[in-house]
């Protein structure tokens, strides 16, 4: 009875075991690293040499802000050392890198301010920010509470910094005066986070006591009238900062009339009301600052009411700002307020034409840019930068008629530029656009987006050999092989032009700009922080992507999977100018494509070298080499079922992330069926399918996303990758092959140890390769013909489930 | 015994047998049967956690996250609106520290304006971080922080939990939404931190989350919450990378995610096409009465009325 109930016990345990589904392998917001050999959201990464002028090919599909420097550069203007530290802080703040990128160049005002208080102050209490937690000192609560805003805004910490600096050497470090001063600065900023003094109202400093001197008695009726523009007192603030500003013994009465206008500005901009509702006012304000700017007294406080008049006149009069921008950044030298104007113009032109500021700003606009060309023609109207920008992005055939007329009329270089790139063969006076830009010196910002499209255009008329001189031209006399984004746009060209195979492999190897997780789809490398692990192996292997390998782009990896036959695959895999990583990914691809083609000479030609670059395939090669005709097919089968890092077709970028011989959680084992490239629709699991796509600024180079065989391979080679390919094409995925190549020899080789450990590894493939509607199919019957053929077995027991 | 009760216990072991049959011979037909039932049998027994809260939040919720958003437009009783409030960041590995009362974190309110009408349900969303290396933009004493009053510093899921608990004070707030992809070894973590979290809101008040589609599909971990600390776990049917064709592939199925938190919504967003199937009712499979659950809708990009009001129109049960 006992026995009974045990054996009863055990039955349902085990129908539970396999009723109660196995947990899944599904992954907690994997990201994938993405290869960039060619930027199209933003120039090369680090932007320095961009905002020197060092442009590389220009793309149409930078966000509008590089375009804009671009064009200054291209119409023979410059940026000076502080200009372009601004336009780097800008690219940092739209790109969320300002942490990273900015580290060590600026630092954050509230620390200048506590470090000026340490140092002048020790031993008294500290500003106190609203939370020791809080990574936004300065911020406090809006009306709703529903979101917080810059109450103190960093000039006030760096002034008030500069002022301890000034007091405590005029005072003493120890002095009684000092320590009131900033007693009465402290309490100012208790109001910064939306603290409130001891009653309920403002925190306000005391009056000041008349034995205080003249210049301590003029700071602190600033300090008191800033406690209450902070704590939202507009009336008695405004009242306050008129007074002080009609104080001519006052140090402050300059920055005071501008505050007292700002203060009016911060009323308006809290209020809950639409912006639109304050026409009037901004106006009134607009008129002000006009005045105020007039006056000598203000010369040094210029850069401040730039800034707000921007703030303004961009809310009062967009179009009119938009227009008075664009001459400013095209004409203006020295600016001290580029940032700001750039900021402004960009996102007053992004929604001139309807475009997402945020998404451009971050990202880069989408493709194609600049919707609706014509629609815009008034936008562009009133500012030659502003038509410029917005005809070099468009993608449409008004805005290349329109490119080639302006620069027949300007003979400008800005004007040459458009025209070149979006000129083809067709184009009318092509002779005279190719002549102009023969012209083009290599110490012009232009040189290589100008070279490129020269290059282009006459591989495209045909002549070849001029392009590959203009192309070996721009890579010798020029800073391209430190631009990675121009580089590769070259050697992609030069990858179609090549004439022999030694040639294609020299310009298909190409070092990526970028590896990247790519998190925020911004397109940039990864913080070197962000490699801080402790497992040494992930941490070597993080830290290596930051000095990539070459690698090949789409169209080399296309061409070579599609485009050439199995034996030149072979040869390239032994050419001794490719990096070890390139000969080991072509001489696997070629070994199984043999295989998979039953072409069994160059499959084992190539057994030497795939040993040699891939020892841990020694073993199995061995064997495959040593078996007879009948089983030899099978030990291949064999061994490429223990290898999922085994595939046909050559990947594009970093390729596959998992370690050889382990499988990948995500379905990246083997290969899938390689029928109609063209017609994959989206994600199925098809890793080639997806990475093989000619995109981007590819497009340039292959504008029908049309991959050609390449012109060195005779006739009879083309005919031979045709079958091959056809043949490729008509094989089932990569989990159903296996099961009918193992099917096959378990019938006719029943005993063959192999196939119980084989048929395991066929049920394992069809739960994590590459599967479609009949891989169900094919798990089930290995499953099976596992169990009953060969019961209580290892490999069996191994094998509880088909999928 | 007589005959019809032996009939009928021979009966049971006949169907008995035959199922113990066809799961030995077909194991996912019986992990397909066995997920049926328990599905059946988690709604029937009230296996939903604390639902009774969460039933009187909308149907759809637009998610404002971080950039201006003036949603006025939307009328009190056709939506709500989550609204990222804060952002809490943590270094990568100091959440497992056997003392953590120590770990500092970083808080980011929000910085952009929200407009919204005054009676419109909200729900106060705090997204938490964690990063590696430094944290961007932190603010560091240059010297040991002198003039700080020194306490005793509480545990840091005590901390935590009122950082985020203080926001059911906000105007309109009618619940608290937490937005941690937490790594399986952050679950302890985050389990302890969404009890104090709980403890620390009134009862009435809902406390949801977002989750991983892992989370409501093979990883169970937030079946072992005790029952009550959360009202909704909202699968994240976007932004999953190459997983999104796994999950597809469970939508299709049929299927409802096993987790019973997770069955009462959906977190969709609007620019991606597995989303767009789901919302416009195109994806094969997908069971009609899944209308019933509700949704929180994301968008890359501010809302505007027109693109609110499509979502509006395509939701409906």
């Amino acid at each position: 009875m006992i026995q009974r109930i045990a054996r009863i016990l055990i039955v349902i345990t085990l129908v539970l075991a396999l009723v109660i589904p196995p947990p899944s392998a599904l992954a907690c917001g994997p990201y994938f690293p993405v290869t960039i050999f060619i930027q199209t959201k933003h120039p090369d990464i680090p932007l320095e040499k961009f905002a020197a002028g060092e442009l590389g090919v220009l793309q149409p599909t930078y966000s509008r802000s590089y375009l804009v420097v671009a064009y200054r550069y291209f119409s023979g203007g410059t940026f000076d050392s502080s200009e372009q530290e601004q336009l780097l802080a800008l690219w940092a703040h739209r790109l969320d890198r300002e942490g990273y990128w900015l580290k060590g160049k600026k630092k954050n005002a509230y620390q200048v301010w506590l470090e000026a208080r340490y140092l002048y102050a020790t031993g008294s209490r500290p500003a106190p920010t609203r939370d020791d937690e809080n990574d936004s000192p300065g911020y406090g609560p809006s009306s709703s509470g529903y979101y917080q805003f810059q109450n103190c805004a960093d000039d006030a910490y760096l002034t008030a910094a500069k002022t301890l600096a000034t007091r405590s050497k005029q005072f003493g470090q120890r002095s009684d005066e000092l320590r009131s001063w900033l007693n009465a600065q402290d309490t100012v900023f208790n109001n910064c986070g939306g603290s409130l003094g001891s009653n309920g109202g403002p925190a306000l400093p005391d009056e000041a006591p008349q034995q205080l001197p003249v210049v301590l008695r003029a700071d602190r009726s600033y300090q008191i009238a800033a406690a209450y523009f902070y704590s939202q007192d507009w009336t008695e603030a405004e009242q306050r900062f008129q007074t002080i500003a009609q104080d001519s013994s006052s140090p402050w009465q300059s920055i005071a009339a501008i505050v007292a206008v700002r203060t009016k500005l911060r009323k308006i901009t809290l209020s809950e009301d639409p912006p639109e509702s304050h026409k009037n006012d901004f106006a009134a304000i607009d008129a002000e600052l006009r005045n105020l700017e007039k006056m000598p007294s203000m010369k040094d406080l210029r850069p401040a009411i730039w800034r707000m008049r921007g703030f303004v006149e961009f809310r009062l009069d967009p179009n009119a700002r938009r227009i008075e921008l664009a001459d400013i950044i095209e004409h203006a030298k020295h600016r001290s307020t580029l940032r700001e104007d750039l900021d402004d113009y960009t996102q007053l032109l992004d929604r001139a034409v309807d475009d997402d500021p945020d998404e451009e700003a971050s990202t880069g606009p989408r493709v194609p840019v600049t919707r609706s060309y014509k629609k815009f023609a008034a936008v562009r109207s009133l500012s030659s930068m502003t038509d410029w920008l917005l005809t070099f992005q468009a993608a449409d055939e008004t805005a290349t008629a329109r490119a080639l007329v302006k620069w027949k009329e300007s003979r400008s270089l800005p004007w040459l530029v458009a025209a070149l790139s979006k000129a083809s063969p067709q184009t009318p006076n092509l002779p005279d656009l190719l002549d102009a830009a023969a012209q083009i010196q290599p110490n012009s910002p232009a040189y290589l987006t100008v070279s490129f499209h020269r290059a282009r255009l006459q591989a495209e008329s045909g002549d070849s050999d001029a392009a590959r001189q203009t192309i070996e031209n721009a890579l010798s006399a020029s800073s391209a092989k430190t631009l990675p984004s121009a580089l590769n746009l070259f050697l992609s060209l030069r990858t179609k032009l090549a004439r022999n195979l030694d040639e294609f492999l020299q310009s298909a190897q190409r070092r990526p700009g970028v590896v990247t997780d790519d998190m925020d789809n911004r397109d940039l490398p990864d913080p070197v922080e962000s490699c801080d692990y402790s497992d040494a192996e992930t941490k070597a292997a993080c830290v290596a992507r930051f000095s990539p390998p070459p690698m090949f782009d789409a169209d080399a990896a296309a061409i070579l999977t599609e485009g050439v036959p199995t034996r030149t695959l072979a040869l390239a895999a032994s050419n001794s100018r490719l990096p070890e990583n390139l000969r080991l990914e072509l001489v696997e691809s070629a070994w199984v494509r043999a295989i998979l083609l039953n072409d069994d000479d160059v499959a084992r030609q190539l057994v030497p070298l795939l040993s040699s670059l891939s020892p841990d395939l020694a073993s199995g090669t061995k064997i495959y080499l040593e078996s007879d005709s009948s089983s030899r097919r099978f030990a291949a089968v064999f061994l490429i079922l223990h290898r999922p890092e085994l595939h046909p077709y050559i990947s594009v970028g970093v390729g596959r992330q998992t370690l050889p011989g382990h499988m990948n959680s995500y379905h990246d084992n083997w290969w899938c069926s390689l029928a109609d490239q063209d017609k994959q629709d989206g994600w199925r699991g098809n890793y080639y399918s997806i990475y093989r796509n000619i995109d981007g600024p590819l497009l340039t180079v292959y504008s029908d996303k049309k991959l050609d065989h390449p012109s060195f391979l005779t006739e009879a080679e083309i005919k031979t990758t045709e079958k091959e390919w056809s043949a490729l094409t008509k094989l089932d995925t990569a989990p159903n092959w296996f099961a009918s190549e193992v099917f096959a020899f378990a019938k006719a080789n029943p005993n063959d140890p192999r196939v119980p450990e084989a048929l395991h590894y066929v049920v394992r493939a069809t739960h994590l390769g590459c599967t479609d509607p009949e891989t169900k199919r094919y798990s089930k019957s290995a499953f099976q013909l596992l169990h009953k053929r060969y019961p209580a077995r290892p490999w069996t027991e191994k094998t509880p489930y088909w999928y | 015994m007589t005959h019809p009760t032996k009939l009928a216990g021979g009966l049971v072991c006949a169907l008995f047998m035959a199922v113990l049959l066809d799961a030995t011979l077909v194991p996912s037909r019986a992990r397909s049967y066995a997920i049926h039932y328990l599905h059946l049998s988690a709604g029937k027994t009230g296996l939903r956690l604390s639902n009774d809260r969460a039933r009187n939040l909308p149907h759809i919720i637009f998610w404002a996250w971080e950039r201006p958003e003036d949603l006025r437009f939307l009328a009190p009783d056709r939506a709500g609106v989550a609204f990222l409030a804060k952002t809490i960041r943590f270094r990568s590995g100091t959440l497992n520290l056997p003392e953590n009362s120590g770990v500092s974190f970083a808080v980011q309110s929000r910085h952009q304006p929200l407009e919204v009408s005054p009676d419109l349900p909200l729900m106060a969303v705090v997204r938490i971080e964690v990063f590696s290396g430094p944290p961007p933009q932190s603010y560091k004493p240059p010297v040991p922080p002198v003039f700080f009053t020194t306490t005793v510093p509480n545990a840091l899921e005590d901390r935590l939990s009122s950082q985020i608990a203080e926001l059911q004070n906000l105007p309109g707030v009618a619940a608290i939404q937490i937005d941690f992809d937490a790594s399986t070894s952050e679950h302890a973590f985050y389990s302890a931190l969404l009890q104090n979290v709980r403890a620390k809101l009134p009862a009435s008040m809902p406390l949801s989350i977002t989750a991983l589609a892992s989370w409501c599909m093979g990883d169970r971990w937030l079946t072992r919450l005790p029952p009550g600390t959360i009202d909704e776990a909202v699968p994240m049917l976007f932004r999953m990378g190459p997983d999104s064709a796994n999950v597809a592939a469970f939508l299709r199925s049929g299927n409802d995610f096993p987790v019973p938190a997770c069955r009462g919504s959906l977190g969709l967003s609007t620019d991606e096409s597995l989303s767009k199937e789901v919302l416009t009712g195109k994806l094969i499979g997908l069971p009609s009465d899944w209308r019933e659950k509700r949704i929180y809708v994301f968008s890359p990009r501010a809302w505007s009325q027109p693109a609110a009001e499509k979502i509006l129109e395509v939701w409906q049960p």
